[in-house]
């Protein structure tokens, strides 16, 4: 959606009108679902994490001046969800990490290249992948969302700052720390760490 | 280059960021530490890793996610107004929000001098012609509150900074006036209502406080007019949520308009003050 069409919809929503605010949602639901999966891996709590989202978005959106993009400003919301909903959920902490699963409990088949490589070759990649999941998955939580936001959202270090409303030298020194932490954590499993 | 320094320039080294002395001293540092420059091998290989985790599949949402987020604002939409108070005055406070800080210090000092039972008693001003609906008005000083209201009407003080109930009671047959009186040092809001009218005043304090110019709702507008000049304002502004910059220029706010907002500020004969846009 482009940003003056995002402007209208956020206008006629602080003046109350909640068609302009479903549209809007409906705009960024996908998107927000994409980034709190990432985070959670599991689909409901991506599913509560980013309907908790659009609350706080609603909630707050007589404070949105437009200093950011919405689609900023809503990553930087869709991130406070997610942590503070793994702070009340120290449980889930540590989850299943045997792959991505569908509603029906089914897993998600993963996409591989289609490359001339053998089986084993394929299935030594898909370890690997495995591998940076799991321990993704054991980083604390914001170096986490550093790291899904910069590999996988693809944002720049600025729209990154932006949204978590850091300098972009501390978003570098942070992001640079996250990965340091991530190699610590794969080079525990050195036979899946492999150089190329 | 240490090679705890040269760690916080991995990222920067990767990403060809680093000016030329600096990629030298990095690139020395590498080179005379055998296992710093393994570590620097496994990051790159790292960073190399997370980007194949962008072209994992996610699974498609689930396919009620919007009715799930239409259900959870509608649910906090309730809960909201659940917790607000009803009445007139709830649509008053969400523009005082900000002045909560400074409104909590004060005291239940707003005072109505309920009217005495039976024929003349000091304090209790013998009946004028009775006015239908609510009427406030300055006389001897003080602010009277009249109603022509049927008895058993109820007329209600209630203090909108908070919604504190200051003063209730039950009007009798006959019209009495009752004064209004705000013992604290600072201004107060308060809403008097009665059989379906009411009056939004501000109520000056003891002290005075005068204000030059300020920022805030017209309610906080009606305020510092009640600070800064000692006598109480009726709001009669429709629009309560609209923030603005006010100064005050001549001596005598009343005639005066505000350029950005028309607030204005005017004097009535008895010389209460009132506001409107």
């Amino acid at each position: 959606m482009s940003a003056s069409a995002d402007h209208v919809l956020i206008e006629q929503s602080q003046r109350g009108d909640r068609t302009a605010f479903d549209s809007l949602v409906r705009q960024y639901e996908h998107r927000a679902y994409q980034y709190a999966f990432r985070l959670t891996r599991d689909p409901d709590e991506a599913a509560d994490v980013v309907a908790e989202a659009f609350v706080r978005v609603y909630n707050a959106l007589g404070n949105f001046r437009g200093q950011s993009a919405f689609g900023t400003w809503l990553y930087r919301i869709v991130t406070n969800c997610y942590l503070d909903h793994r702070k009340k959920d120290k449980s889930r902490f540590q989850t299943s990490l045997d792959g991505a699963q569908q509603p029906d409990g089914t897993e998600v088949e993963r996409q591989f290249e289609d490359t001339a490589d053998g089986p084993e070759a394929l299935a030594e990649r898909s370890a690997r992948e495995e591998a940076v999941q799991d321990a993704l998955e054991r980083l604390p939580e914001f170096q986490k969302a550093m790291l899904v936001m910069y590999h996988v959202e693809m944002l720049s270090y600025e729209e990154i700052a932006e949204a978590l409303d850091l300098p972009i030298g501390t978003v570098k020194s942070r992001l640079n720390r996250a990965r340091i932490a991530l190699r610590d954590l794969l080079t525990q499993n050195v036979e899946l760490f492999q150089l190329d | 280059m240490n090679a705890h320094k040269a760690r916080e320039f991995f990222s920067a080294h990767l990403e060809g960021s680093l000016d030329a002395g600096l990629t030298a001293a990095f690139e020395r540092a590498l080179a005379g530490d055998s296992g710093l420059s393994a570590e620097y091998a496994e990051f790159r290989a790292t960073v190399a890793r997370l980007s194949t985790i962008k072209d994992e599949a996610v699974p498609e949402p689930p396919f009620d996610l919007h009715e799930r987020i239409s259900a959870r604002i509608d649910k906090a939409v309730w809960e909201a107004k659940q917790a607000q108070p009803t009445g007139f005055w709830s649509k008053w406070r969400l523009p005082l929000a900000g002045f909560a800080a400074t409104a909590a210090v004060v005291a239940t000092v707003v005072a109505l001098q309920r009217p005495a039972q039976g024929p003349a008693t000091a304090g209790v001003v013998e009946a004028p012609i009775a006015a239908p609906g609510l009427e406030v008005r300055l006389a001897e000083g003080r602010l009277w509150v009249t109603h022509g209201a049927k008895a058993g009407t109820t007329v209600e003080v209630v203090r909108l900074q908070d919604g504190v109930k200051i003063d209730a009671f039950d009007v009798s047959e006959r019209a009495l006036d009752a004064p209004l009186q705000n013992a604290s040092s600072g201004s107060v809001l308060v809403v008097i209502e009665a059989a379906g009218s009411s009056k939004v005043l501000a109520l000056p304090g003891t002290r005075r406080a005068p204000k030059a110019s300020g920022e805030g709702t017209v309610t906080e507008f009606a305020l510092a007019i009640a600070d800064t000049s000692g006598t109480p304002v009726e709001v009669r502004a429709k629009d309560q949520a609209l923030k603005a910059p006010w100064t005050f220029e001549a001596a005598d706010l009343a005639g005066s308009v505000q350029k950005e907002t028309g607030w204005k500020i005017e004097r009535r004969a008895d010389g209460l003050l009132v506001v409107s846009d």
